[in-house]
């Protein structure tokens, strides 16, 4: 092995790392259902190490890699998408925009989700935790918690809202300080 | 149509969002998406900030999984950056990134002194273990088992340990709090004090005190009983508060319980948000149900991970009070070590590798505690070697073992190689005892002294029995060689003590851990150990009751 990639490697991993959330939630408004997310951030994460050494170092890294996540989707789009929501491409090109200029703030939000997650109750946070494991539904939390899952169904919707207020009401507090 | 303002555009969104997320839009509804999303800036803002929420809560629950499975000797392989950067040379497959994500987050947590926090993690009981705890169950009639234990105080004639297989009977917990899970799947967390008479894998008597009954769907129909009324579970769970003066609440958090009264009348079903209490005189009256009056087992495990968290770390204040002992003379604490690399580290500071051990064989598993790592002895080529030199008047050996079968003659801990004048050979027989053995000096000395012959020093038989199976015991055995005295401890606690038939000097050189390196004899009669070793250390030094005592408080799971 080459020292010179294996520092490639811990710069791309780095890099991958630090920006993995928001090429995930960049691929999940493009594509709104998390098993084609993970199935396409799993590909460009691929893509992105192959053609690591076409990206500038010092350019922004989130863009480069919003590029070729949503040639990935386009592609996927095509071949085996699971939502019945097709999005135009004017639509596509208006979230990709607002996305990228809002990233900071998302950044932000993000701080905050983790000091509210702290404040659900401990049964709420197993229940997310486990709705956000790989490969999780719904039903596959009902039978392992053991609950029905309609009611389940009701829970997390009641816990997406609460944790969205929550981290809106902070991010306000915090603007207005 | 377009919303009316900001709170209604975002209470239509929230609707739209839940559908989409759970994949139940309808034609219609997703029309509508798309056109809000289209039309509005504030809509795709909402959307947006839902997609990061998710995107966040994804990264969370990796997070906390990892943290889960930092436990597993797989998440060690991980926390080499080496292999990782190896991995990712041959191709950043899917799975690599996966495993790359955990490594970089488990280093850098490592790399800022955090490696503790990765220990605060919920599993209490590891699978293999379960499996041999119903193994023995089903021999000896147990119908639940102790899952975890927080500051409890168990009556004295009860004392009891996680992981502990329990026979129909009664738990009497004074103080703190239990969690015991039900062969049928039912989990009840007690809060002390309370007495829980366990009768079948689906049926217990509350005597007395706080339980909360959780039940999935395997386990309906459990039961519980109290004073005369017997509570049905239909899932999934369920309070119960039985006083002194014989009262009896029971709160319904959620799903649904039959009650049956002492006559023969129609059952009662109680639902969700529904109590009822039970007055000494029968009469029954309708309660408000106080869901946080009692324990969850979800608050009962973070309040065993705090204690545990606490635990970890008053053992890492000892491990290292023991690495820097000037008599220590080997110590191997079996953590923080890649399970790729074949040397058992010396921990001591004065170490310079000369007593490091070189495994053989051997499978890295989960130790004492999520996140604790220890040593696997099965086959018979299992063992550690070590070279260590010097004599030696006195020598404590002190060891975390967990024995997962005593199907040897004899289950090595240590053995020299040799089987000579002054060579410790430490063992536990099929038969429960601890045994020290010291090769004798044999014929006569050359000042015409008679020598000493061959000796074992044994603890009485079943000192370790078949219960003991499958749990952590930390045993030590002092050899005392001014006082002239060899004592075994169990548990911190002493079980024998021996008079030393006459005055030699210990010697170990080439010797072997977890087996015993000269055997040659038939391969059923092997001596190697069957189970896991988590810590090791050997003294020069006579240790007292005291500091064996502190050794196994600071230091049990």
């Amino acid at each position: 092995m080459h020292s010179s990639d294996a520092h490639a490697a811990e710069r791309f991993i780095r890099l991958f790392m630090a920006n993995e959330r928001r090429i995930y939630t960049y691929i999940l408004a493009l594509l709104p259902n998390r098993a084609d997310a993970d199935d396409v951030l799993q590909e460009t994460s691929v893509v992105l190490w192959r053609k690591f050494d076409q990206y500038t170092p010092g350019t922004s890294f989130t863009a480069w890699a919003f590029a070729v996540a949503r040639n990935k989707v386009m592609t996927h789009r095509q071949s085996r998408q699971r939502s019945r929501l097709k999005f135009d491409q004017s639509l596509i090109d208006a979230l990709s925009t607002q996305l990228e200029q809002r990233a900071g703030e998302l950044d932000r939000r993000h701080e905050m989700l983790a000091e509210c997650i702290e404040k659900l109750s401990p049964r709420d946070r197993d229940l997310i935790r486990r709705r956000y494991e790989p490969n999780a539904t719904v039903k596959t939390v009902a039978s392992a918690v053991g609950r029905p899952v309609q009611g389940l169904y009701k829970a997390f919707q009641r816990i997406e809202d609460t944790l969205y207020e929550c981290v809106t009401r902070k991010t306000r507090l915090e603007n207005r300080s | 149509m377009t919303p009316a303002n900001h709170e209604s555009l975002l209470s239509e969104m929230r609707e739209l969002l839940a559908a989409l997320r759970e994949d139940t839009l309808t034609d219609q509804q997703a029309q509508r998406l798309q056109t809000l999303l289209s039309e509005h800036e504030s809509a795709r803002e909402i959307y947006l900030e839902y997609a990061n929420q998710a995107a966040g809560l994804r990264s969370y629950a990796t997070d906390v999984n990892f943290a889960d499975e930092a436990g597993d000797a797989e998440a060690t392989i991980m926390l080499s950056e080496a292999l990782l950067r190896q991995r990712l040379q041959r191709e950043a497959s899917p799975i690599t990134m996966r495993i790359t994500r955990w490594a970089l987050a488990a280093s850098v947590l490592i790399a800022v002194g955090l490696g503790a926090a990765l220990w605060v993690t919920t599993r209490p009981v590891t699978d293999d273990m379960t499996a041999d705890l119903m193994a023995q169950a089903t021999q000896g009639g147990s119908v639940a088992v102790l899952s975890r234990a927080v500051e409890a105080q168990w009556a004295s004639n009860h004392a009891m340990h996680v992981g502990d297989a329990l026979p129909a009977g009664p738990i009497v917990l004074n103080s703190g709090l239990a969690q015991i899970e039900f062969f049928s799947g039912a989990t009840v967390v007690l809060e002390g004090p309370a007495h829980l008479e366990l009768v079948s894998p689906d049926r217990g008597i509350v005597h007395g005190g706080k339980v909360r009954a959780h039940v999935p769907v395997p386990a309906h129909g459990f039961t519980l009983a109290a004073a005369d009324m017997d509570i049905v579970d239909l899932g999934t769970e369920f309070g119960l508060n039985v006083t002194d003066d014989g009262e009896a609440e029971v709160h319904v958090f959620d799903g649904e319980v039959e009650l049956h009264g002492p006559q023969s009348d129609m059952p009662r079903n109680l639902t969700t948000g529904h109590g009822l209490r039970r007055g000494a005189n029968g009469a029954m009256q309708a309660i408000d149900v106080d869901d946080n009056g009692f324990i969850s087992a979800a608050r009962l495990a973070e309040r065993a991970e705090n204690d545990r968290s606490q635990r970890a770390a008053a053992w890492w204040a000892l491990s290292e009070q023991i690495a820097a002992d000037p008599s220590v003379v080997l110590y191997y604490n079996f953590q923080n070590q890649p399970t790729w690399q074949r040397t058992l580290i010396d921990r001591r500071v004065e170490s310079h590798g000369e007593r490091d051990g070189a495994i053989v064989g051997c499978t890295w598993a989960p130790g004492r505690w999520p996140g604790k790592s220890a040593l696997g002895f099965k086959r018979l080529s299992d063992r550690v070697r070590v070279q260590i030199d010097g004599e030696y008047e006195s020598l404590t050996l002190a060891a975390w073992v967990r024995f997962d079968a005593l199907d040897r003659w004899l289950s090595s801990l240590m053995l020299t190689d040799a089987w000579a004048s002054g060579n410790p050979h430490w063992h536990v027989s099929r038969e429960g005892e601890m045994m020290l053995g010291v090769g004798g000096s044999g014929g006569q000395d050359h000042s015409g002294r008679s020598g000493v012959p061959n000796h074992n020093y044994n603890t009485p038989t079943h000192q370790i029995s078949s219960e003991d199976l499958g749990r952590w015991v930390y045993l030590a055995t002092v050899y005392d060689g001014p006082a002239g005295v060899v004592t075994h401890y169990l548990d911190g606690r002493p079980v024998s003590h021996e008079t030393i038939l006459g005055q030699q000097t210990l010697r170990l050189g080439p010797t072997a851990i977890g087996n015993w390196s000269e055997y040659t004899g038939p391969a059923n009669q092997a001596r190697t150990l069957n189970g896991l070793l988590d810590e090791f250390v050997i003294f020069s030094r006579p240790l007292g009751a005291d500091e064996i005592r502190a050794m196994y408080e600071a230091g049990k799971p």
